[in-house]
């Protein structure tokens, strides 16, 4: 006999006892759907967090900042230079951030700003949404946070982008030619793009903010390395001068072991789902054996071979496996998307931000789909095995 | 009537090589029944001709099915074999025996048993089927039979909301589909009123005059021992007696086709209980 046949016959079945059939592929979709939407969770929540690695240079950048505890060397253009020495270091760019506030016409507020080179901004791989980069580390333009966008109310289309006047708090540290506390004012500077951050603050070119301030001493540098493999060294290098250093991997690895067992546990969840679907599926075949021995029968009596009766038992559990790993697949990512949508309607009417925490990845979809066969093949083959062991004479003579 | 070993004689005589269809030589069985075994069937010895009508009868309880069933090939004999065409069947593997019975004979029981999930038209189909056709040339070929007997509107129905009447024809075409040389039958009209068991053994007569199929015909009813080549009368386990219809009977070579019986003349009487 055909094994397409042979699956006709199995879905034949399966149609002639509805309710059972949708009841027991119900059971595996809730299995599969389960652990569907509870993995699609773990990932989504660990995409959100790992997508602000932007590109793959990102973990070929570290940060040199100042300790808390001002124990750490000064960055200064000295030091650039010696890191900049230092095997394995591409370049190495420093900046300045500054408590500052701003006049936009009469609309005044408290911000920071961020004194950095177009080479800065670069490393630090901020996104602009709307508008442009400064052209030159001394021109007369600025870009601001769409944070303080927010609260300046500045228009979206670039023409009506306004000019603000910063007046910007020195700092001994950082210029100790200043008297400390002076509010040094620079005026007239042109909003020509807007980045992606939710805290306000302004994004000033270097050399114009530094041709006011007498700035020595920087508050960060970023460091790009030649070979992102041996950051760790260099890393460590860098250390032993005595400075401070943060890097995004750090946290990266954190966030992967953090969600690792996350999921775990999530798993864990979906697999005593899946043990429940996995028993009734496993009771509907072995009822179905009980009621099918006179139907072996017949189709041992018509010739059938051992094989045929084989087949058609574990066809019917793969197509119960099957169907129900689909649909879970389609049910578990309709349930997250539907939490998704949920959240963020409320998020956003209470001025939250919209986010994707639901996340199935292909791989996912594709280990669910072999693993529905798998299952549909383990669950037939005891009912499977018991069916083609059946003697004909037993199944048909005596009713 | 003449005693069991002379007729066998008698047979034996008639034969040559060619016109042998089954020979059952000296089969004992056994059944254990708790921890005794009790003898079914005793040294029987059955040489069957090419194209003859056996009826088998005796009382119940006599081992009537139990021969058939080690002729078609389901029960194997504690002691002796069964040759279909010469080959020892259950020297064979349980498979393979299968393979070989299935493609020269078929089985009419008294009960008809289903694939209830499967309608009419595909559970005359499911020997086709299982015999590795197509499921288009299967349910053409089943169509024609329904055809056949004028029954092409039960096709759809489920067979076990039928009569009992209508399901035994069902379970004739089915039995006939893969157009097999040996037909036999186990009581196949014991559960029928008088009008369906003659239409039946009717049917059985025509399969065996003109598409001189062999048939072999277990029956408690006395009205159609004339239809048989030979009677063979059992009595707990053994041949008791056998009456030989045609002592002159010249074996036969099938003919035709199944579906040919309408050229032969196949006449259907729609009757009320068809409904
Ligand atoms: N599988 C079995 N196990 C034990 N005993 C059996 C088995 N099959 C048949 N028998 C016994 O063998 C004897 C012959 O049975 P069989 O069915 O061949 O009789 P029969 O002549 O066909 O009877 P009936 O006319 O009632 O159908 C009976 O006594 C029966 O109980
Ligand atoms: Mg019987």
């Amino acid at each position: 006999m055909k094994i397409s046949q042979i699956f006709f016959l199995s879905l034949k079945n399966l149609a002639d006892r509805k309710i059972r059939s949708i009841l027991t592929i119900s059971g595996v979709c809730i299995g599969f759907g389960f652990i569907v939407y509870l993995l699609s969770l773990g990932y989504g929540v660990e995409k959100l967090t790992t997508d602000q690695i932007s590109s793959p240079d990102t973990l070929s950048i570290f940060e040199i900042s100042l300790s808390e505890d001002g124990e750490s060397r000064a960055i200064d253009d000295k030091n650039i230079a010696e890191i900049g020495n230092i095997n394995n270091v591409e370049h190495v760019e420093a900046a300045a951030i500054l408590p500052a506030s701003i006049n936009v016409g009469p609309v005044k507020n408290d911000t920071i700003v961020k004194a950095y080179t177009r080479k800065f901004f670069e490393l630090e791989e901020l996104k602009i949404i709307n508008g442009r980069l400064f052209i030159e580390d001394d021109s007369r333009e600025v870009l601001i946070t769409k944070g303080l966008q927010k609260i300046l109310n500045i228009s979206d289309n670039e023409s009506f982008f306004p000019a603000l006047d910063v007046k910007i708090m020195t700092n001994l540290a950082l210029s100790p030619t200043n008297e400390s506390d002076d509010l040094i004012l620079i005026k007239s500077l042109k909003v020509v793009g807007i980045i992606e951050d939710d805290s306000p603050s302004v994004i000033v070119p270097f050399k114009t903010v530094r041709s006011s301030i007498d700035l020595v001493n920087y508050n960060v540098a970023r460091v790009k390395v030649i070979d992102a493999n041996n950051l760790t060294e260099t890393r460590r290098q860098v250390e032993k001068l005595g400075f401070s250093t943060n890097y995004i991997g750090d946290t990266v690895s954190q966030i992967k072991s953090f969600f690792n067992i996350f999921r775990f546990i999530l798993m864990g969840f979906g697999i005593i789902a899946m043990i429940v679907a996995l028993l009734g599926m496993f009771n509907t075949l072995t009822v179905s054996l009980l009621e099918r021995t006179q139907e072996i029968g017949v189709m041992k009596s018509l010739g059938a071979k051992r094989k045929t009766i084989w087949w058609l038992f574990i066809s019917e559990s793969l197509i119960i496996g099957f169907l129900g790993g689909v649909l879970g697949i389609i049910m578990g990512n309709i349930a997250g998307k539907a939490t998704n949508t949920i959240f963020n309607f409320y998020a956003l009417q209470n001025g939250g931000r919209a986010v994707d925490f639901f996340y199935t990845p292909i791989y996912l979809v594709l280990v669910m789909l072999i693993l529905s066969i798998l299952v549909g093949l383990i669950t037939g083959l005891y009912p499977a095995k018991r069916a083609v062991k059946i003697k004909l004479l037993d199944a048909i003579k005596y009713e | 009537m003449i005693n069991n070993k002379i007729s066998d004689n008698v047979v034996l005589g008639r034969m040559d090589s060619h016109n042998l269809i089954i020979q059952v030589g000296n089969i004992d069985k056994d059944f254990e029944v708790a921890t005794e075994y009790i003898k079914v069937l005793h040294n029987i010895t059955l040489t069957i001709l090419e194209g003859e009508f056996i009826i088998i009868t005796g009382p119940s309880g006599c081992g009537k099915s139990t021969l058939l069933h080690t002729i078609s090939g389901w029960e194997e004999p504690t002691f002796g074999n069964v040759l279909l065409f010469g080959e020892d069947i259950y020297a064979k593997d349980e498979e393979e025996r299968a393979i070989f019975c299935n493609k020269k004979m078929t089985m009419v029981s008294q009960k008809s048993y289903w694939v209830n999930s499967l309608n009419v038209l595909e559970n005359i189909a499911l020997p086709y089927l299982i015999s590795g056709y197509n499921k288009k040339e299967a349910s053409k070929k089943a169509m024609q039979l329904l055809n056949l007997l004028e029954l092409e509107e039960l096709a759809y129905y489920k067979p076990a909301d039928l009569s009992g009447g209508q399901q035994q024809r069902i379970n004739l075409l089915r039995a006939l589909i893969n157009n097999p040389d040996i037909v036999l039958a186990d009581e196949p009209t014991g559960n029928l009123d008088s009008l369906n068991t003659t239409f039946v053994m009717d049917l059985f007569q025509k399969i065996n005059k003109d598409l001189k199929r062999t048939v072999i015909v277990v029956t408690h009813n006395p009205n159609f021992l004339d239809f048989a080549t030979r009677v063979i009368i059992m009595k707990d386990g053994r041949i008791a007696d056998t009456i030989l219809n045609e002592p002159n009977f010249v074996s036969t070579k099938p003919v035709g086709d199944i579906l040919d019986l309408k050229k032969h003349g196949l006449k259907i009487e729609k009757k009320d209980w068809l409904k």
